[in-house]
């Protein structure tokens, strides 16, 4: 992947030092990633006036200065964090640091500061603060965290594709006396961690969306204990700030009413939601504020957040240089221009940057993460190693949108049960239904083939039937099985992508444009083209969807099938197993008789007579339960041995099976009914026949 | 683009292959463009349907193959249901109950005298719970005697039971490898391709022969016994036959036991080859044409259950009619019968589709709605879930369709389940085709020759519509494609296509 170029803004070093091995360079700016990671100083205007657009959306400028209709959509401002709660989660004297300046409080926020210590200031703030803390949440309890499995899972699972890795965790792969790199770019700063009761802090990290529904910070899909893990480790040696200078102004209490009424002043509601009935995310949010706010084509490029000296009274984003030129260019061009039309692709890619989809994922060339964050992403399966960073690090997402179906898209991105490489150990984070399911069609649009693909998939053609397609995928066809897994059933060799979902996750065309050219479709697959040079490749690859397709119900592919998988076992399940088929030894009238003790036995029911006996295993159930054909089967176990032929004439009559499970086999013989029953003893069966109500016995011991 | 994609399928899988030697053939450009209106029809079908028939999925027990392959119902009204795996299952409370099990490929299972019974490969088996724990406990031989040799296609279906008890088995023609196991029949399976009834004390009656995967079989509402058969070599589409003792169906396999001494079948030891059913029917001794064809892809691929609708009209409006189940394209047929001349002959009419798999066995419940089990182990189907059990509710809305199609002497007769409104009449159009008669697998509509229709007269109720036409013709099938009518109160005609099997005059 990509190791973009030193970050290069002016980070200096400053501040308290903490313990927590995670604290990164502090940084003094409104961060937003994507910004940082794609613009720098000496790029050209053209490019970087792009990154003025993402400022304005991502720092939530619009919010306040309304765009012009045509940018509306695009600028769309992004839901700040549900304050619901929030006074359970946060104590007075962080909220009071965090309102009173934010970006000294958590450097690099995005959140702007709106006092600068007028007038009133300090009365507003302990107002707000007031506010706040009278929000509160009954918190449903987590599990106790284990810092050393947070510390591990922090590493592994991705966090640190945004945030910054420790400096006392070796990448697995890095030397013992190798430097270990660090990254390039900035990290996401994790400020408030400290603050954060460890409780909240794993209810965050299990839920983010419900606190921060922009989806800025996703789900990583943690389970509680994993929340927990990674919230113990964050906490390790935190220790909260205390707001000293409150405690100096010793401010008088103002009364909630006062800090809901500059709540709405102050307009926090345009950001912030989970306040009710203020932070109604549907209604015009500059409306709500007691005074209007400018619209975004009627602001100043060299006033407010944008002038040399920031004058007091205006919102406070510690903007760096390079942030506000961008800001200018985008502003210059909004005023002048409506927005233009953008293509699928540039949707796609606007959206991408937006919720920072190229921290994990590459598309067309742009985004992935940097090789010192990479060589964190871990595999949990040693034989996936062979796939080399196909098996640790996110796909890359050219073509995706003609590749996965609509239903596939909306597992990974907001649904679940979308995760098909389970041998890797990051996962695909959900980042919301809202800021992801437009994303969808563009998709779509944007990656439609040059050359369309068709396939036969009504499944009415000769050769759909799903053996055609099951022996295809068999040991002794292409053996894909080599590869790829099926249902519960691992590959032969690498864990490659399982294909039990094939049909639900992957457009049809898609499938066969991959099999037909594998190296073209996937850039950096290791699928060998199986199908070149395959006269009838558009015939076995229509065989392979519909197998796929039916595959629930039906055989494995030959190589990753056994014998154990229909095998009967009456050991096992402790009863006595009837089983009628077509038995080698008993004929095409066979009737089965498998004993829990390991003795089994099968009667012919055309000549009336126990033909065969033997112990060990009983029967394999394949050929009657899964075989179209059902060829006869034989005697799994061993000792087989084969019974004299029947004397006299024999009518066969059935079968009662007793309490206990064991079966009377009844017949006629030369007009008399007779009765005949096995039953295992030491060394074999004794048999009990009756005939016209007169009972005799033999053993049977071989 | 589908459509096209479609019979490009169709046409290579050979679904239009012809007889070759055989005098016209249909040109290959014309059924395209029968079958391209057809698919593109489907969509709007699709939702009329659901107005009508609502499709019920049920919620079968997890981790089993619920192959659904025979269905029946108790004397206490429960379904009971066959699966391929082996086993009886019986809806209960909860859900289905395992009643048998480790039986050899259930094909198909009735409710007679108190008794379940289940066909096996090579017994039709009684199944009773002797003790009362809802598990059977006997499983005693009620017919058997037939030839097994292990080859795949020895399929064996039914019983149905006729008033004096008797039950009928359907066999399947003998196919592919014969197992060196299976002893002396391995050379020779007897009563392979026949229908067999096993009298009330077990002894084993050959009945009729020439069948060559008999997979449905069922009776009207008299008890009168029909089976449906599969294309394939001697069938060039699905027939549905009226059994009888003695009648012969046209396949050969069966010809050799039809010369044993006790077989009622008196027919040639050789019959001709690659002529066509009307003409076979004039010389083929013994040859009984089916009922009904049901031409190949406009009607489905392969038939399968029979069942009749006895519900007193809460299944709709088609009381006493047989409904066919459909393998291919999952579904559901429709067929109307009437005697003409003493025998049976009638109509076919597309009835539901889009079924979650194939269609294989039918029952009714006593409520009215239609039970389909499904299973496509080994075969393509369009419904591509490979097993499950199904229903057809009726929803009580009353769709406009052809109730019956009767023939008169110069034309036919349609009677639909709404008056319907003249002024809907629009163009008519019917043409008339026979199949070959011949060991080649499959066969295409031959001698196709437009009806020319001379008049439509629409009664005043706006019930029946008499079309006369030139020129009516016996053994073949006489296709309508009617306009789009609709009723006076504005429904549209449901199904436009009606297919009626000509093998007698009036």
């Amino acid at each position: 992947m990509k190791c973009w170029p030193l970050f290069a803004a002016s980070a200096f070093f400053c501040g308290q030092l903490k313990a927590h091995p995670l604290q990164a360079e502090p940084i003094n700016h409104a961060y937003v990633f994507n910004f940082d990671q794609f613009y720098l100083d000496q790029d050209p205007d053209e490019h970087v006036v792009n990154g003025g657009f993402l400022l304005l959306a991502e720092l939530n400028c619009t919010a306040c200065h309304a765009a012009p209709e045509s940018w509306q959509e695009r600028l769309k401002a992004k839901p700040g964090p549900n304050l619901g709660g929030v006074g359970s989660r946060l104590d007075a004297d962080t909220l009071w640091l965090m309102i009173r300046s934010p970006q000294h409080r958590k450097k690099g926020t995005q959140m702007p500061g709106l006092f600068a210590g007028e007038a009133g200031d300090e009365e507003k703030v302990e107002a707000l603060v007031e506010y706040l803390s009278a929000m509160k949440w009954d918190a449903p309890q987590m599990p106790a965290g284990d810092v050393e499995r947070g510390k591990e899972l922090y590493h592994k699972v991705g966090c640190v594709a945004c945030h910054e890795p420790a400096l006392d965790v070796r990448p697995p792969k890095v030397p013992a006396d190798a430097e270990v790199e660090k990254p390039g770019n900035g990290s996401v700063p994790i400020a408030l961690a400290d603050a954060y009761d460890v409780n909240a802090l794993a209810l965050f990290l299990h839920d983010p969306l419900s606190m921060r529904p922009a989806g800025r910070m996703p789900d990583m899909r943690l389970s509680k204990e994993q929340a927990a893990d990674i919230a113990a480790y964050l906490h390790v040696g935190r220790v909260a700030e205390k707001a000293t200078a409150r405690a100096a102004l010793k401010i008088p209490p103002q009364g909630v009413e006062k800090g809901k009424e500059v709540f709405k002043t102050m307009n926090c509601a345009a950001c912030h939601v989970g306040v009710e009935p203020l932070g109604d995310q549907n209604a015009p949010k500059s409306a709500k504020a007691s005074t209007p706010t400018p619209q975004l084509a009627s602001l100043k490029a060299d006033r407010g957040c944008l002038a040399e000296k920031q004058a007091s009274g205006t919102p406070r984003f510690d903007l760096n240089e390079l942030q506000k030129r961008a800001l200018k260019l985008a502003l210059a061009v909004i005023q002048k221009d409506a927005a233009p039309k953008l293509t699928a692709q540039e949707k796609v890619d606007w959206q991408m940057s937006r919720l920072n989809c190229y921290a994990c994922h590459d598309r067309d060339g742009k985004g992935g993460p940097e090789d010192p964050r990479a060589q964190f992403f871990g595999v949990n399966d040693s034989t996936a190693e062979s796939l080399g960073q196909l098996a640790h690090l996110p796909p890359t997402l050219d073509k995706v949108g003609r590749k996965l179906t609509r239903g596939w898209f909306e597992k990974i991105l907001w649904g679940k049960d979308g995760s098909v490489r389970p041998y890797m150990d990051t996962r695909m984070p959900n980042f919301g239904r809202e800021q992801t399911e437009m994303m969808i069609d563009w998709l779509n649009e944007a990656d439609v083939a040059e050359k369309p693909v068709t396939i036969d998939v009504s499944g009415l053609g000769k050769h759909h039937r799903a053996e055609a397609g099951r022996q295809l995928l068999g040991a002794k066809g292409l053996a894909c099985v080599a590869c790829h897994g099926l249902k519960d059933r691992k590959s032969l060799g690498p864990p490659v992508i399982r294909l039990t979902h094939t049909v639900e996750r992957l457009q049809p065309e898609y499938f066969k444009e991959l099999l037909l050219n594998p190296q073209a479709t996937q850039l950096g697959t290791v699928m060998p083209p199986m199908f070149v040079g395959r006269k009838k490749a558009d015939l076995e690859i229509e065989s392979l969807w519909t197998y796929l397709r039916e595959v629930e119900g039906q055989p494995l592919p030959e190589g990753l099938m056994s014998s154990e998988d229909f095998e009967l076992k009456p050991g096992k399940e402790k009863r006595v197993i009837i089983f009628r088929s077509f038995i080698e030894g008993a004929g095409s009238h066979a009737i089965g008789v498998g004993f829990p003790s390991g003795v089994n036995a099968a009667f012919d029911a055309k000549q009336s007579r126990w033909a065969v006996i033997w112990k060990g295993r009983f029967l394999d159930a394949m050929s009657n339960w899964q075989d179209r054909a059902m060829p006869p089967i034989k005697p799994l176990g061993t000792d087989v041995k084969e019974l004299p032929a029947a004397t006299g004439e024999r009518v066969f009559g059935g079968y009662k099976v007793g309490k206990d499970g064991v079966p009377t086999f009844l017949y006629r013989q030369d007009g008399q009914q007779v009765e005949d029953t096995l039953r295992p003893v030491k060394g074999g069966f004794e048999r009990i026949i009756t005939v016209n109500g007169k009972q005799t016995k033999e053993i049977l011991s071989w | 683009m589908v459509v096209a994609k479609r019979l490009g399928v169709l046409q290579s899988s050979g679904a239009l292959r012809g007889p070759g030697d055989i005098r016209k053939r249909r040109r290959a450009g014309a059924l395209q463009n029968a079958l391209a209106s057809l698919f593109i029809a489907t969509a709007a079908l699709a939702q009329q349907q659901s107005d009508y028939y609502r499709i019920e999925t049920y919620e079968l027990p997890k981790g089993v193959n619920f192959e659904a392959s025979g269905l029946a119902v108790t004397a206490e009204g429960k379904l009971a249901v066959g699966l391929r795996k082996g086993e009886v299952w019986i809806e209960g409370k909860d859900g289905f109950q395992l009643f048998a099990s480790g039986l050899h490929e259930i094909l198909g299972l009735a409710w007679h005298d108190g008794a379940l019974y289940a066909t096996q490969r090579a017994e039709v088996t009684k199944l009773r719970d002797t003790d009362g724990d809802g598990k059977a406990d006997e499983y005693l031989t009620a017919s058997t005697g037939w030839g097994v040799s292990g080859a795949y296609h020895e399929y064996a279906y039914g019983p149905v039971f006729d008033a004096q008890g008797n039950a009928y088995t359907s066999l399947n023609c003998s196919m592919g490898k014969a197992w060196k196991g299976a002893g002396d029949e391995s050379t020779h399976p007897l009563w392979r391709g026949w229908v067999v009834r096993a009298t009330p004390d077990g002894k084993l009656e050959p009945w009729c022969a020439g069948f060559r995967s008999p997979c449905g079989i069922g009776q009207d509402a008299d008890g009168e016994i029909f089976i449906t058969d599969q294309q394939g070599n001697w069938m060039p589409t699905t027939p549905l036959f009226h059994i009888r003792k003695g009648a012969y169906f046209s396949h050969a396999d069966s010809i050799p036991d039809a010369m044993r001494p006790e077989s009622p079948v008196k027919i040639a030891a050789k019959q001709p080859d690659g002529i066509t059913v009307a003409e076979a029917m004039k010389t083929v001794q013994g040859y009984t044409p089916p009922a009904v064809w049901l031409p190949y892809v406009k009607m489905g691929q392969s038939g399968t259950g029979i069942v009749c609708d006895k519900s007193g009209g809460k299944f709709g409006p088609f009381e006493k009619q047989l409904f066919l189940g459909e393998f291919v394209l999952s579904g559901v047929n429709r067929v109307f019968l009437e005697k003409v001349g003493g025998e049976f002959q009638g109509a076919c009419f597309p009835f539901v589709d889009g079924l979650q798999c194939a269609a294989l066995a039918l029952t009714t419940l006593p409520d009215g709605s239609l039970v389909v089990g499904e299973s496509n182990r080994g075969w393509n189907s369009k419904g591509n879930r490979p097993f499950g059990l199904q229903r057809l509710v009726w929803t009580k809305k009353m769709p406009l369709e052809v109730q019956k199609m009767e023939l008169l002497k110069e034309g036919f007769r349609f009677t639909f389940t709404l008056p319907i409104d003249k002024a809907s009449m629009g163009e008519l159009t019917g043409q008339s085709y026979t199949y070959p008669f011949q060991s080649k697998y499959g066969g295409e509509e031959l001698d196709a020759k437009p009806l020319i229709i001379h008049s439509i007269q629409i009664s005043d109720d706006g019930l029946t519509m008499d079309v006369l036409c030139n020129v009516l013709r016996t053994g073949y099938v006489h296709e309508f494609e009617l306009p789009k009518l609709k009723a006076k109160d504005g429904t549209p005609l449901w199904h436009r296509m009606a297919y009626y099997t000509l093998n007698r005059l009036k």
